[in-house]
């Protein structure tokens, strides 16, 4: 089981795993083990020639038992693709394994937070190249929510208002935005930490993918793909990303929360990458090179 | 807006949207190991008589 050790001077919770250092590393695609099961071949994580989508407890969790858990969610069978290249019909049902396995891990006792997130690209570290995603069910709420949760709950108190809600409000110029439809927005919010770094959100208020109707669940699969396309004909190659959904925590007393997702490319060129250095790892003061303005607009001529 | 029109993608959500999709039959089996893995699939479709 892991280890929960406390940072008194941040005052957050800091995973002690240390199994994890054998996980599996950049495996051939011959022997990958989130691809389905070939027949005479050596059994992978999925034990079935073939499967839509697959969810299964991750063999090296940084999460297990009594104080949580840790999802591997495969997307596809096809191990040389992406989630932006998914059909539009499955990206929809991954709205749906989201809210579902959200749902069923929220119940879990010890579970104070359902994180549903990617990575994607060696840059951001991944591992493995088949195209999947992680869910993980923390025994605490992680400092970012934490810190999202205090200025939303903060805000509604003081103006009887959404905080997120304000803020989509103020891309109503279309200036930051990238992609759109009557249901959710993606833009460059004006705050963006990472150059090209884009935010997903409902326009209506809602704190959990479950909470979605079919419709809105439809416009959150289009404008995530058409999002994700647009990352990958930026720079005519596939983006590096960490795609980090921000849904309420369970249980009451959470309403204020805007449900949003936050993807942040490492990107800064084609070539060249941001590091976290002296200022942001440091200080948490992030410097950033390029205007929040002028990568909306080239994320959408992309 | 200025070029913010929906993508290619979000035009066929406003034609997907109209259409209510069933949900997932979800399979549940247990590793030797004795982790779950679970299976989401789209139910077939029912044989037409």
């Amino acid at each position: 089981v892991s280890e929960l050790r406390w940072h008194p001077l941040l005052r957050e919770w800091v995973t002690v795993a240390p199994w994890r250092q054998d996980r599996t590393y950049h495996p051939p695609a011959a022997f990958c083990p989130l691809c389905p099961t070939r027949p005479g071949q050596p059994e992978t994580e999925v034990p079935e020639p073939d499967y839509h989508i697959a969810v299964f407890e991750n063999r090296f969790p940084s999460y297990t038992g009594d104080l949580g858990r840790a999802e591997v969610v495969c997307y596809t069978p096809v191990h040389d693709s992406s989630l932006g290249a998914q059909p539009l019909e499955r990206v929809r049902d991954l709205v749906e394994v989201w809210a579902d396995r959200t749902r069923e891990l929220a119940e879990l006792p010890s579970v104070r937070y359902v994180f549903v997130f990617e990575n994607r690209g060696e840059e951001i570290g991944v591992t493995l190249h088949h195209p999947h995603g992680q869910v993980y069910a923390y025994p605490f709420v992680p400092p970012v929510l934490e810190r999202e949760l205090a200025a939303s709950a903060e805000h509604q108190r003081r103006t009887g208002c959404c905080l997120y809600c304000e803020v989509l409000a103020g891309e109503a110029a279309g200036e930051r935005v990238v992609s759109k439809d009557d249901r959710w927005v993606a833009f460059v919010p004006p705050f963006n930490r990472w150059p090209y770094e884009v935010h997903l959100a409902p326009t209506a208020h809602a704190g959990l993918l479950g909470e979605l109707d079919d419709p809105q669940a439809w416009s959150l699969a289009a404008v995530l793909k058409d999002v994700l396309e647009r990352y990958d004909r930026l720079f005519d190659r596939p983006l590096p990303y960490v795609m980090a959904m921000h849904q309420r925590p369970p249980g009451a007393g959470f309403d204020h929360h805007h449900l949003h997702i936050e993807l942040y490319p490492p990107n800064r060129t084609a070539d060249k990458l941001k590091y976290l250095a002296g200022s942001e790892l440091g200080a948490g003061a992030f410097i950033l090179d390029v205007r929040a303005e002028d990568a909306a607009r080239e994320l959408r001529e992309a | 807006l200025p070029s913010a029109e929906p993508g290619a993608g979000a035009a066929t959500a406003a034609g997907a949207a109209g259409r209510k999709a069933a949900p997932l039959e979800k399979r549940l089996v247990r590793k030797e190991d004795g982790r779950y893995l679970i299976f989401y699939e789209r139910p077939k479709d029912p044989p037409r008589r």
